[in-house]
């Protein structure tokens, strides 16, 4: 079985856009009827906004949510910081460990959730919009939220544009949307920001070894 | 007189000092931390960690017959054993990291360990 490549170069013709949506109130209007919503990209990180929200009104001073995989923490561990494992796209555990202060949310859009393989190649769920087809090559884009009334939904949102985009529009992109910490593992291959580079820590010094790592200002 | 008044100035400022780093020394170096797992070591080898925090009754049979291993409230100890001393099971439940009970004829020893995960919580 292989997806029908035309039925797909159809539907990307479509081009179906958020900037085709009008919202007003609690009323959604859509100019182009082929606009489907989906809110996988943004309810686990809304979620955590709420959560957190409901955790302050009930003066709760320290906690760790984790909602699918989207983490904020709140207050610390003790009287250390709360310390979050990233999971290894390609491994069982995690690859690196962060200090999660006060505030701040994580989220990561990855390859090795959901995704089937079919003749040896791997379709993803995440599908890159201008081709139609999953993202290629790309196992994980983590960022990494200072705080801030949304960073939850952030911590859902942002790591989508860098997970899709290719390799040379990056840096843009994270600049565009004020990403400062990111982290993307590919093949033999993990970039990421200075500041990010700077909070977080390998858990297996292999990781190095094995790996060309890019860091990018 | 005013020899032995000296002497009692130097012996409490002694006292003294060995009582603050006393003081000190305990509060540093002293932790009571309650463990998370057990590792059950048997004939030299790994049998496996087990989480405190369920009820689990763990039987192994060594050279000396069937030793009885249990699990309940954070706590484990060896509910009975073969041996003739029985030893481990007089020293009854263990709790804190590093705590550990040694049966040697039956070869099986158990242990506390600590959080085993370097972080608090996943991300994926």
């Amino acid at each position: 079985m292989h997806p029908n490549q035309s039925k797909i170069k159809n539907l990307v013709a479509r081009g179906p856009s958020l900037d085709q949506l009008h919202i007003s109130g609690s009323t959604i209007k859509s100019t182009s009827p082929h606009v489907k919503i989906d809110l996988g990209g943004y309810a686990k990180g809304y979620a955590l906004d709420q959560a957190s929200r409901i955790i302050h009104e009930h003066h709760i001073k320290n906690a760790l949510i984790n909602i699918g995989g989207n983490i904020m923490a709140i207050g610390q561990h003790g009287n250390k910081p709360w310390r979050v494992g990233i999971q290894d796209p390609r491994g069982a555990q995690a690859i690196a460990k962060v200090d999660l202060l006060d505030g701040w949310a994580i989220g990561t859009s990855g390859d090795y959730q959901r995704y089937f393989i079919n003749d040896g190649k791997r379709y993803c769920h995440l599908i890159d919009p201008f081709t139609g087809y999953p993202v290629q090559g790309v196992y994980s884009a983590t960022v990494l939220i200072e705080p801030s009334q949304n960073a939850g939904t952030l911590s859902d949102v942002l790591s989508k544009p860098l997970f899709i985009s290719k390799k040379e529009d990056r840096k843009d992109i994270a600049k565009k949307l004020r990403i400062y910490h990111y982290l993307i593992i590919e093949d033999k291959h993990i970039s990421m920001t200075k500041a990010m580079a700077d909070k977080i820590q390998f858990l297996n010094p292999n990781t190095q070894k094995n790996n060309q790592i890019e860091i990018t200002l | 007189m005013k020899l032995r008044s000296k002497f009692f100035l130097g012996d409490s400022l002694i006292i003294l000092v060995s009582l603050v780093f006393i003081i000190f020394a305990f509060k540093t170096f002293w932790h009571f931390e309650t463990g998370s797992v057990v590792q059950v070591n048997f004939q030299g080898k790994t049998y496996g960690n087990f989480s405190l925090f369920q009820d689990k009754k763990i039987s192994l049979v060594g050279k000396e017959g069937e030793s009885m291993i249990e699990i309940k409230n954070g706590q484990a100890r060896f509910k009975s054993a073969p041996c003739k001393n029985q030893y481990c099971v007089q020293q009854g439940w263990i709790r804190f990291t590093g705590q550990i009970l040694i049966c040697i004829p039956n070869e099986i020893s158990i242990e506390i360990l600590g959080k085993t995960k370097a972080y608090d919580s996943l991300n994926y």
